[in-house]
């Protein structure tokens, strides 16, 4: 049924919804129901989709917490991470960051320039409102992502970063276990990816440390630790959590068959202001 | 992982990528260390590298590759129906052009791909994901169900598998009948009822084998394209690398494709 839903109307929505980006200030800080960077499914139509009893979250078989499940998207992590900030903290963007976001909400055709609008991957930490999959064992872990790249990501559980890393959208994930949390660290990053919808960039220093507990059997809880010298003035910590859903499968979403074309239409400004409250 | 960049880059080089595979093969586990089910690991052909793909350029063909017929079927195809003639004919530009605007590659395309990409298999309870460097694709396999009446159509299918023996059947029906069969070399594209049944076949602590089969009653009526046979050499030490798919890239390879002249990437 959710396939059908989403195949029926993603096409509309993904114009609509640009539209509610342009035009709604308040995005940064109130909730979203319409996926706000172009394509997708509103994020209400996952919600009845979520786990309603809990349990103690499962292990495997040696012993460690199991991650593996279907999980719902935060949208913090969607069109502006600094919602996922601890109440009161603001971005500490450099200068450069702060000047170049502001350009990619207000030059014409700058959102174009989006790589999810050009059916790029979206790097650590951003998301869509598209559900996600963890495949657990032990010398791999994999995050499969429906869209807006219906692509996978390795977190390798043996081994150290290469020393001759290039640079890529996913950058090289290396994971270890500190008691029930799963640290992952991630560096070798390429500098095309934007954290969020609206634009705020990283370059290429960035290191991100995500940490991920399951308290219980239908939610999962994480800490995004980013560590950019390049385009911010300090490290920050985002913080976030997924609920389990159930009786439902990632399904096939190829951004290029359903969002591609929509890249022709983002062609005016955007209205949204870069605020102090959320940029400074 | 540097190396294998060189390797995709050197495309015209047979023996750069004989020297990438030799020391993933000297590493790899002893026959007594495997079990004939366990599929899991990451896969190439044991003669990674585009040499079929170049040599063919050099020999007079540069430029027009997007003609060229590089089939690894030891059977030829069927002949197609009169339905199939009128509906199912794409021309070998547009199959280019399809791959170069990063439309969805799906089974049985990939396995072309594999010439060039490797591939991991990860098993699951009740699954087996399989993993294509190419585009970063990825699948999954059932083991524990039939498929399902209502199929939304796709570009992967939709896949279960069963054992029989120390053999992985693996059944995929449920295309949306828009992409090729093969990148090159088949003029035209698969029917919505286009069937693929793949064997694994485990054959030692290093190697698995592929033998691939395509029903297509619309397009071949009831003969099947049998006899697609691949092997696989396990790779210990290899990662996937990310490949997202993007045009600027599909370019760069097309133009060192038709160009072997041209300097690597």
């Amino acid at each position: 049924m959710r396939k059908d839903l989403m195949r029926s109307i993603v096409t509309a929505l993904s114009v609509a919804a640009l539209l509610a980006l342009s035009s709604t200030v308040a995005v940064c800080q109130e909730p979203q129901s319409v996926n706000p960077a172009g394509g997708g499914v509103p994020m209400t139509s996952l919600e009845h989709l979520q786990a309603k009893s809990s349990g103690p979250a499962p292990r495997t078989a040696d012993g460690k917490p199991d991650l593996s499940g279907l999980w719902g998207p935060d949208r913090n992590f969607i069109l502006d991470i600094s919602a996922a900030l601890k109440p009161g903290e603001k971005l500490p963007l450099q200068p450069w960051a702060l000047k170049l976001t502001e350009e990619r909400l207000s030059k014409p055709g700058a959102k174009q320039e989006d790589p999810k609008a050009n059916c790029l991957p979206d790097g650590v930490p951003r998301e869509d409102p598209f559900p996600w999959k963890i495949i657990q064992t032990p010398k791999l872990i994999v995050f499969l992502i429906e869209g807006n790249v219906h692509t996978f990501r390795q977190i390798f559980m043996d081994g150290s970063h290469p020393k001759d890393l290039d640079p890529t959208w996913y950058g090289d994930s290396r994971g270890t276990w500190q008691g029930d949390t799963l640290v992952v660290d991630t560096v070798g990053f390429n500098d095309r990816t934007w954290f969020d919808g609206i634009g705020h960039p990283h370059t290429e220093k960035l290191h991100v440390i995500e940490r991920y507990r399951r308290p219980d059997s239908t939610h999962l809880e994480f800490e995004v630790t980013i560590d950019d010298s390049g385009a911010y003035t300090r490290p920050f910590t985002l913080f976030g959590h997924s609920p389990l859903l159930v009786n439902t499968e990632i399904m096939e979403y190829f951004c290029v068959e359903n969002g591609a074309q929509d890249v022709s239409h983002m062609v005016g400004p955007a209205t949204v202001g870069v605020t102090g409250d959320v940029h400074r | 992982m540097f190396v294998r960049w060189i390797c995709r880059s050197l495309y015209s080089s047979l023996v750069a990528a004989l020297i990438i595979s030799a020391p993933f093969a000297a590493s790899a586990p002893k026959e007594s260390q495997f079990d004939y089910r366990d599929l899991s690991g990451v896969w190439w052909v044991n003669a990674p590298g585009p040499d079929k793909l170049f040599d063919r350029a050099k020999n007079g063909d540069a430029g027009k590759c997007q003609t060229c017929h590089i089939s690894e079927h030891t059977k030829p195809e069927p002949p197609l129906t009169s339905w199939a003639r009128q509906h199912l004919m794409i021309q070998p530009q547009m199959i280019q052009t399809k791959m170069g605007e990063c439309n969805p590659i799906g089974v049985p395309a990939q396995f072309w791909y594999t010439q060039l990409y490797p591939f991991e298999f990860v098993t699951a309870p009740g699954r087996i994901f399989q993993f294509f460097e190419k585009q970063n694709e990825w699948r999954v396999i059932q083991l524990n169900r039939g498929h399902p009446k209502a199929l939304l159509p796709t570009s992967m299918g939709d896949s279960v598998g069963k054992w029989e023996g120390n053999i992985l059947v693996v059944d995929t029906i449920g295309y949306n009948g828009r992409d090729p069969i093969e990148p090159v070399g088949v003029d035209h594209r698969m029917s919505p009822a286009f069937h693929l049944v793949e064997r694994w076949q485990r054959v030692s602590a290093n190697e698995i084998e592929l033998d691939a089969t395509y029903y297509d009653a619309m397009a071949w009526g009831t003969e099947p394209w049998g006899g697609l046979k691949k092997k696989f050499m396990l790779q210990p030490k290899m990662e996937l690398l990310q490949t997202p798919c993007s045009p600027e890239a599909n370019k760069k390879f097309d133009d060192r494709f038709a160009n072997p002249s041209v300097p690597p990437l």
